[in-house]
């Protein structure tokens, strides 16, 4: 089983595919849950689901727009699309019934 | 002008990281067109985080405990040594100064004769400083960062703590016979001085310590584009010269020698 953030960036790069690099994954979460994601983070993250096998990275040619540097581009591997559509679905089958779902008053 | 700076430091503790990650990282900030602040957060962030995930490495434990701790208690305990035999001659010579003195031979002799032994004593702790980096130097980049870090932060709060002398007394009561009377310090006028007892030491520590160890980590580096038995030779030998240095005297090598007991009580005996 994986974690909220690992299945964040998970989804993000099955949604960039071949754009899927840290800025645009960052941008990606960011949108998606409001919330700031640190560099940090994602950084460390990645390397442990790289590990796990779950992604592949690889660096790619230096732009322009980055001072000339590159991107390490970050592509889904199936496994990795497995365990997050396992995480997607248990996460589905538990909140059925739950208030913020259904709408109910949660008194 | 503050977000230029940020963004200066930022570029400069990426060094930090791999060079792979690096180029990753501030090309992520760069192209997101972030502020210098937040550059820096975010550099310094992941920094941390990598520098804390070694420590997950049982390696970095064993070289902290078998090397690092070890090494710098004695190396800041014979810089002390040093310091504080370099404070009595330099206070015998520089304030009790007379020019004729330089007329008698006698003079000359003992000031050669303390000149050698200072010099030997100071040069063997440059030794062990350059070992101890070299060990550093040539382990894998990834420990890099945080052990010669960790080397100078120990030395610091060693010195600080003032701690080899709570050491050193420490051996002399649980050593010296119950009613041994409490020698009186031989040389408490020259230890009284500020200059010589505070200062001396972190002299030492900058011009033989540091400067060797960072000199030794630089030589390590270089060393481990060598064959992997040339690396292993190279690390079992710096190893082993660096650890010579536990068993001296004035440090521990008065837990495992009897001599080294002796030595303290000599003097009243």
């Amino acid at each position: 089983m994986i974690g909220e953030f690992e299945y964040l960036i998970l989804t993000a790069a099955s949604r960039l595919g071949d754009n899927a690099y840290g800025a645009s994954i960052r941008t990606e979460i960011e949108n998606a849950t409001g919330r700031a994601c640190s560099v940090g983070a994602l950084y460390t993250t990645l390397d442990r689901l790289e590990a796990k096998g779950f992604v592949t990275t690889r660096m790619g040619e230096p732009t322009p727009e980055r001072g000339g540097r590159s991107k390490r581009l970050v592509r889904l591997t199936s496994s990795g699309a497995k365990v997050a559509s396992d995480f997607f679905r248990a996460v589905s089958r538990i909140s059925q019934g739950a208030s913020w779902v259904t709408n109910r008053s949660t008194r | 002008m503050i977000s230029r700076m940020c963004w200066a430091l930022s570029l400069w503790l990426s060094q930090a990281l791999e060079a792979s990650e690096r180029e990753a990282a501030v090309g992520d900030l760069v192209e997101s067109g972030s502020p210098g602040t937040m550059a820096l957060r975010a550099v310094l962030g992941l920094a941390l985080r990598r520098q804390a995930a070694v420590w997950e490495d049982w390696r970095i434990w064993l070289l902290f405990t078998t090397m690092l701790l070890p090494v710098s208690f004695s190396l800041c305990l014979t810089s002390q040594a040093a310091a504080h035999e370099s404070a009595v001659y330099t206070w015998m010579y520089a304030n009790n100064w007379d020019w004729n003195l330089a007329k008698n031979s006698g003079f000359w002799y003992v000031f050669r004769d303390a000149a050698m032994r200072l010099f030997r004593s100071l040069l063997t702790i440059a030794g062990w400083s350059w070992s101890m980096g070299f060990v550093l130097g040539i382990l894998r980049r990834k420990i890099l960062l945080t052990s010669p870090t960790l080397l100078f932060l120990l030395l610091a709060l060693f010195q600080f703590g003032n701690l080899p002398q709570r050491f050193t007394l420490f051996l002399m009561n649980r050593y010296a016979p119950p009613k041994l009377p409490i020698l009186p310090d031989s040389n408490a006028p020259i230890t009284a001085i500020t200059v010589y007892n505070l200062i001396f030491p972190w002299i030492v520590l900058a011009i033989f310590v540091a400067p060797p160890t960072i000199l030794g980590i630089a030589d390590g580096e270089k060393g481990s584009s060598l064959s992997l038995r040339s690396r292993i030779g190279l690390l079992m030998g710096a190893v082993l010269a660096t650890l010579t240095i536990l068993p001296q005297a004035p440090g521990f090598g008065l837990l495992l020698r009897a001599s080294g007991r002796e030595w303290i009580l000599q003097p009243n005996m």
